[in-house]
């Protein structure tokens, strides 16, 4: 019991401190047109989410850059597809385990 | 370059709101974490045979708001899971499970941020499960079908969350280092900007919702009845 609360604590902790120091202040241009140091996230080509499209969009250009992930998923190539399907696949079982509690027949 | 790119839909991401108001959302957030546990605390004592049911709410809002879809617009956005499973568990119940998916999702993939899951918490989460739970009960007691009551959970459900997204998000604009804009000009423009992806996808959760509720109702309505969502013993 102690342990778990030690590691909720420790959660928060982490948590408020991520709120706090998300992001260093962007740098301030030393010309005008010159682009900040930090490096955008870059946006998809095709088919982009709203957040990349509009929130992320917008940010940048009020000089909030999107910063990368702490834990850049992106990078790792073929292990995303691994992360994203093992996400779902997880998800999946889990509601079709479950589904007969709610959705299903009744069994006599 | 076949892979596809992470594209995300309401959940803002790392960096955008920071400082102060990141910390005051996240504040808010385990506040609305804190009152969700009590609620899970509480559905366990009430039906200890319906815990699984924790891990499906959970898997639902996870897998909803993870999954892109694409809008004739050429963007993609993602449903919410939050009125739904806000109807069916209830609202804390609904807040709480959103905390934990979004703290997954801004750790393995690259869904929103730490920085900002207070803000997330409080537009996907509070907005999503008090606005949708909220509707669809007002519904109810107007006297519609558990259809179109969640027809109309789930629509403005969806909407509630993207217009706390956006005022949220213009809020961090306009007192961005480079501002272009006043407040009432960013809001408006992210509002235009979200419309034409987001208004199909809210039309799918109101969809979503309305059928799943009714299918509910038609096979176990001995479960919705014992979750007070409908019958003689539901919440009004």
């Amino acid at each position: 019991m102690r342990a778990r609360s030690k590691l909720i604590a420790a959660l928060l902790a982490a948590l408020l401190c991520a709120a706090a120091v998300g992001q260093e202040p962007a740098p301030a241009p030393s010309a005008p047109g010159e682009q900040p140091a930090r490096q955008p996230v870059e946006p998809a080509q095709r088919f982009p989410g709203m957040d990349q499209g509009v929130n992320v969009a917008l940010a940048e250009r009020a000089g909030l850059p999107a910063r990368k992930p702490y834990i850049d998923v992106e990078s790792l190539g073929d292990l995303w597809n691994l992360i994203l399907l093992t996400g779902g696949g997880i998800a999946g079982f889990v509601i079709g385990r479950n589904w007969d509690q709610i959705w299903g027949r009744r069994k006599a | 370059m076949l892979l596809p790119a992470p594209a995300f839909a309401m959940h803002i991401a790392e960096g955008i709101i920071v400082g102060w108001p990141a910390l005051a959302y996240t504040l808010v957030a385990l506040v609305l974490m804190a009152v969700g546990s009590r609620g899970i605390s509480a559905f366990y004592r009430e039906h200890p045979e319906r815990k699984p049911l924790i891990g499906m709410g959970a898997a639902i809002i996870f897998f909803l708001s993870l999954i892109p879809i694409p809008a004739f617009t050429g963007t993609t956005s993602h449903p919410c899971g939050t009125p739904l499973v806000a109807i069916l568990l209830g609202p804390r119940i609904a807040i709480a499970l959103t905390g934990i998916s979004l703290i997954l999702q801004a750790a393995f993939f690259a869904h929103g941020g730490f920085g900002t899951w207070g803000a997330n918490l409080v537009a996907l989460g509070f907005c999503g499960s008090v606005v949708g739970w909220g509707v669809f009960w007002l519904a109810r007691r107007a006297g519609f079908s558990i259809l179109v009551a969640g027809f109309a959970g789930g629509l403005i459900g969806d909407i509630a969350v993207y217009a706390f997204s956006g005022l949220a998000l213009a809020i961090a604009l306009t007192n961005a280092p480079s501002a272009q804009y006043g407040f009432g000009s960013y809001l408006s423009l992210i509002y235009a900007a979200y419309a034409p992806t987001q208004v199909p996808i809210a039309i799918g959760e109101m969809l979503i919702t309305g059928f799943a509720l009714r299918h509910a109702l038609r096979q176990r309505p001995d479960v919705l009845s014992d979750l007070r969502v409908w019958g003689a013993n539901a919440r009004a």
